[in-house]
């Protein structure tokens, strides 16, 4: 066996132990560098290489050279991470919108008003298709039908080709460095909690703020409403224990404790469970300053989610939580630019102090620099060595922490029915227009059905 | 009779129908100027009241922005009373959210918490251009000048702002707010004050008047 396969087996066994929750041999440390920083590194402005991701190659290749990560440095452009300019522009959107810096941005917009509520409530998919979209969307207006069908042909086309553009480059890098590849094809997917995504593009940050105090009966139900479509959404087609449900959580540190526990939690909480039942499980971001959610979080979300935390005090989080979840994020990416190499290893080591022992934690970054001038390369790279180096457990192979789904939820699909709608493929209704067909026909006509709702829901993310 | 007091509470409790049902009956009595403008005060103290609650922990963002609503529903109920007359204005402040960057609740909401404290608040939006920032401020002449931006990068778009309004001889306070603002990062911007907090920012702004 080669050396790098070698090397890539046992980066792949780090990340395999700590998702089955043994102790691996020491914390892998995966970093993703932010593709605006990577063109910057190359010399490049900050709006080419959004229309052609190929552009990063070169430079990708040279940091990957220079720092240590367990896995690739640079990932393949997607929607929702790169939100890729072309297709957002294509569609019209004003969603996101690239600032005149080069970063397309989440503008303050309204997709829904507040005397909505009854038609989202009744038919989900359906309102959010024939109203919201078409207002965030303005390219996608039925209105206009064949400038829309242009519009998603056209985009869908462009964000292939964006998400294509850097993957040679990519597997390239796993195989010459023997990165750790990432989760088996299939097992990662997203979605939003229904709060967040009635705030994110339906009502607004401000607008959901009011709808807390002034339509708060409706809210409860729409997010109840919203919620099985969320879960089906974010489910993914091949589950797997490294695989994860990637759920970044907005508006809770806005609100009030008691507005969370009543309005936010109880469909979230649902869709957790379901989502622990079938195995999938949920990573979920918690935005902000949580520290006041501790007891909560402890109490109410199903053990072995994996919690990544912005903000607050690493030992009291790791106390409070590190037995039941997994622990990711809170060391501070502002350290990356006020820090000598020197500094930050003495960091690194006050922060494994408390994170290390017990196992369970996963190294993160509080949250992403955007930019080269907010990254010191020396004091990264000093960083990651250290990591690197001085991560070892003392008891590889012993259990840590709760498994997912130790609490036996069970999957129900009346808590989760799959998303109907009129837009949705219906394969009674179909078999009867077409008796002829062969059943096996079924399930390819019903994943298409699948990924076109996805079509629709990622425009809403 | 409108109690002046029970108005400040309700609006600080963030008691909306409360609120609306005292002001629709004090409005329906025909009040005169000074007594309509005794109500705008009160609805102030109550807005003070909300900036308090959320600096001790009780209130939280999401409540200021409701605050922001309540209160502009109640000046627009008050309004036909208020004839031509206004609050006195303490001071002007001009406000928008740097270029590169084009998030505007944090902003959205110290305008409303500034505004309720009595300044008048020139609002110029987001992504705003230095050239347009020392047009503006030579144009208008505001005793303070507020920064917003959410993404890490503001923080150079503000220093490359505030050095454009230095060397037009801009003589304003500057205070800059938003999520990646710090102490360091102020001295870096060269601004005169910071803030994460819009109520906090409300008071340094008073401060300064």
């Amino acid at each position: 066996m080669s050396d790098v396969l070698a090397l890539q087996q046992q980066r792949g066994k780090l990340y395999s132990d700590y998702y089955s929750n043994t102790i691996p041999e020491r914390m892998p440390i995966g970093l993703t560098l932010p593709q605006h920083l990577v063109a910057e590194y190359g010399g490049q402005n900050l709006f080419d290489f959004q229309f052609n991701y190929a552009m990063l190659a070169d430079p990708a290749r040279e940091l990957c050279a220079k720092i240590y990560s367990d896995s690739c440095l640079v990932a393949p452009a997607n929607f929702l991470l790169s939100r890729t300019p072309s297709m957002y522009q294509l569609y019209g959107s004003q969603s996101f919108v690239m600032g005149n810096g080069g970063f397309v941005q989440h503008p303050e917009v309204v997709g829904m008003m507040d005397d909505e509520y009854p038609q989202l409530i009744e038919k989900p998919f359906d309102f959010l298709v024939e109203t919201v979209i078409p207002r965030q969307h303005k390219n996608l207006d039925p209105q206009n039908p064949i400038k829309m069908a242009t519009a998603i042909q056209m985009g869908k086309l462009a964000l292939q080709n964006d998400e294509m553009a850097f993957l040679p480059t990519f597997f390239e890098l796993i195989q010459t460095h023997g990165y750790y590849p990432g989760s088996p094809l299939g097992s990662f997917n997203f979605t939003e909690a229904p709060l967040d995504f009635i705030a994110d593009q339906l009502r607004s940050f401000s607008g959901i703020s009011m709808d807390v105090r002034r339509h708060k009966t409706q809210l409860q139900e729409a997010a109840a409403a919203v919620m099985p479509l969320l879960y089906h959404w974010g489910l993914p087609g091949n589950i797997d224990p490294q695989g994860s449900v990637f759920i970044p959580l907005h508006m809770p540190t806005f609100m009030r404790e008691k507005d969370f526990v009543e309005i936010y939690l109880p469909s979230y909480k649902t869709m957790l469970q379901q989502f622990a039942a079938v195995g999938a499980r949920p990573n979920m971001f918690c935005e902000h300053d949580w520290s006041r959610y501790l007891d909560i979080l402890l109490s109410e979300i199903p053990a072995g989610c994996q919690l990544a935390f912005e903000y607050g005090d690493p030992q009291t989080i790791k106390d409070k939580l590190g037995k039941k979840f997994l622990l990711t994020g809170l060391f501070p990416s502002a350290s990356l630019k006020t820090d000598t190499p020197a500094q930050i290893v003495d960091r690194a080591k006050a922060f494994l102090d408390i994170m290390l022992p017990g196992g369970g934690y996963l190294f993160g970054f509080d949250k992403n620099p955007l930019t080269l001038k907010e990254v010191n390369l020396e004091t990264l790279a000093a960083l990651t060595e250290y990591i690197r180096d001085h991560a070892a457990y003392e008891n590889p192979g012993a259990a840590f922490g709760t498994p997912l789904n130790s609490e036996g939820f069970v999957y129900d699909e009346r808590l989760v029915p799959k998303p109907k709608s009129q837009y949705l493929f219906d394969w009674e209704t179909f078999k009867q227009s077409y008796p002829l067909t062969p059943d096996f026909a079924r399930a390819n006509f019903e994943r298409f059905s699948h990924e076109t709702f996805d079509f629709y829901m990622n425009l809403l993310i | 009779m409108l109690d002046l007091k029970v108005l400040t509470l309700a609006l600080g409790d963030l008691e909306e129908d409360q609120v609306m049902d005292l002001l629709r009956e004090f409005t329906a009595t025909n009040p005169s100027e000074g007594d309509a403008l005794e109500a705008v005060a009160a609805c102030q103290g109550g807005m003070a009241i909300v900036g308090e609650l959320f600096e001790q922990g009780e209130y939280f963002v999401g409540d200021l922005i409701f605050a922001g609503e309540l209160l502009t529903e109640a000046i627009g109920v008050l309004k036909p009373a208020l004839g031509g007359g206004a609050s006195a204005v303490i001071g002007t402040i001009l406000l928008g959210t740097v270029h590169g960057d084009l998030h505007d609740i944090g902003k959205n909401i110290f305008r409303s918490m500034s505004e309720a404290a009595g300044f008048e608040v020139v609002d110029i939006g987001i992504d705003v251009a230095i050239e347009e920032f020392v047009a503006k401020a030579q144009e208008i002449k505001p005793q303070i000048i507020g920064m917003s931006g959410v993404l890490t990068l503001a923080i150079d778009s503000m220093k490359e702002t505030v050095d454009a309004l230095k060397a037009a001889g801009v003589d304003a306070k500057i205070i800059i707010g938003g999520n990646p603002v710090t102490k360091d990062a102020c001295a870096y911007v060269g601004a005169d004050a910071f803030t994460t907090n819009a109520a906090e920012g409300v008071k340094i702004s008073q401060d300064w008047i």
